[in-house]
């Protein structure tokens, strides 16, 4: 007799040995937040949830109180490591289906270059399509004009060399954000030295500020007292803060407020670019940080173009063992928020600790 | 002069291909992916050479080598593409070009295989 028509016993062994085949840990909770059933992996991975305990005071023994929140409460993917020093695990919370409220948690550990490198991938791939057609015709018609300028007057050839000039820009570009992505991410290296995140702030600043104004937006920076230095790459940083602020002003119409704030909070440091424009035209604002997902109301031929400056943000963070969350409403504006810890060392564990 | 059948899902880069190698005197047909480049060539329209996009909808550049390949070995096949093809593909295909096309090298190329 085949398990199919088997008995009731039969097919909760067979439950249970499918359950533990799976390489992530599996911990189904009760409409208390008991844990009533691990399987085999969990039991290894995580030794300490044992059936019975509570969950969520053990989980905010391990991290934050907000993470914790964002797994229970918001379903969202986090990932934390529950012992100091040991392997960071991916979490995700899914609600079981019926009335009882219970809950079911996997937990599944990743290699963290083996992540990049997956990222990196799709990255380049979806890079290579998206801009490399558009350059192509692009410059391909240009050089066709070109080739045919006795007909033009002055004027039209003028205008056909800057674009073919405007062309060969966009390509080194785009090769630029190739080689990083395919090549330097897996390998990237920081170029950390001691860096003043207000003095990076004051510069984005500096270098936007005209092209914000001409688009009739406002620009503010206000720095927090006592500010720390920070052991970063300043250039990324830069990076990251001039992505977030652009982003800023080319997703708003004009008359928005553009703020970027940097304040310390306990051992982190935190930079917040905020606008109070139309908001994230997105279900699920984790989409933001995925390559070429530019929501639904980015227009054709949209100033920005590639909708990589977000994911390269992030991943940017991520190198500095920082974090990055976004919050937006439609029609009140959108706030993203980075975390670095001031001491690199120490880790943003800590000082997420302390900030919540 | 060579008649080139254009594998390319964009309509306006395949417009570009057809321009320029007009203008360079050979004629074209188009196709607008692999599916349908196989049923052009088995419809009984003769080309001298096939310039193949690699992602394209329905059968993408790989996969319509693949097949012709089988059906026309002879027939020469040109890659015009996006990204760098993996080792495997590029020994595959009797020659590589990079988008942004350099148009000195793809007529080049057609005038060396074609």
């Amino acid at each position: 007799m085949g398990p199919k028509d088997g008995n009731g016993e039969e097919r909760a062994e067979l439950i249970k040995r499918s359950h533990d085949a799976l390489p992530s840990a599996i911990l189904t909770l009760d409409r208390e937040g008991r844990v009533v059933l691990t399987n085999a992996t969990a039991r290894r991975m995580l030794p300490m949830v044992t059936p019975g305990i509570e969950l969520r005071p053990l989980l905010e023994g391990m991290t934050n109180v907000e993470k914790v929140d964002r797994l229970l409460h918001h379903r969202a993917l986090v990932t934390f490591a529950p012992e100091p020093g040991g392997p960071e695990l991916h979490w995700m919370a899914w609600e079981m289906p019926g009335p009882e409220e219970e809950m079911v948690l996997t937990v599944w550990e990743t290699d963290w270059n083996g992540d990049l490198n997956e990222n990196r991938a799709a990255f380049a791939m979806a890079a290579s399509h998206e801009l490399r057609g558009p350059l192509t015709t692009l410059q391909g018609f240009a050089e066709i004009l070109d080739i045919q300028r006795d007909n033009l007057t002055p004027q039209q050839v003028e205008a056909v060399e800057i674009i073919e000039r405007t062309a060969r820009h966009l390509a080194v570009l785009v090769d630029d954000v190739f080689d990083m992505s395919r090549n330097s991410f897996g390998e990237l290296r920081l170029n950390l030295d001691e860096t003043d995140p207000g003095e990076v702030a004051r510069s984005v600043a500096a270098t936007l500020e005209p092209r914000i104004a001409e688009r009739g937006q406002r620009l503010a920076t206000i720095l927090g007292p006592a500010l720390p230095t920070i052991e970063a790459d300043e250039a990324r940083l830069t990076q990251i803060v001039m992505n977030l602020v652009n982003n800023a002003s080319v997703h708003n119409p004009s008359g928005t407020r553009i703020e970027v704030a940097v304040r310390r909070h306990g051992e982190a440091v935190e930079i917040v670019v905020a606008d109070d424009g139309v908001g994230l035209p997105f279900d699920d604002l984790d989409d933001v940080f995925r390559s070429f997902s530019r929501g639904e109301t980015a227009e054709e031929g949209d100033r920005t173009g590639s909708g990589i400056g977000l994911t390269l943000a992030r991943l940017l963070v991520k190198l500095h063992l920082g974090e990055i969350a976004v919050e937006s409403q439609p029609g009140e504006g959108t706030a993203f928020t980075v975390w670095l810890p001031v001491d690199r060392r120490a880790g943003l564990e800590g000082a997420a600790r302390d900030r919540s | 002069m060579s008649r080139i059948l254009i594998v390319e899902d964009s309509d306006s880069i395949a417009l570009l291909l057809r321009r320029r190698l007009e203008m360079a005197g050979h004629s074209t047909v188009r196709a607008g992916n692999g599916a349908e480049a196989l049923e052009t060539l088995a419809g009984g329209e003769r080309v001298d050479m096939v310039l193949l996009d690699v992602t394209m909808p329905r059968l993408s550049g790989p996969e319509a080598l693949t097949e012709l390949r089988m059906t026309h070995p002879r027939l020469p096949v040109v890659l015009v593409t996006g990204t760098r093809p993996d080792r495997e593909l590029e020994e595959r295909a009797d020659g590589v070009v990079k988008k942004p096309i350099d148009f000195d090298e793809l007529l080049s190329s057609v005038d060396r295989l074609a």
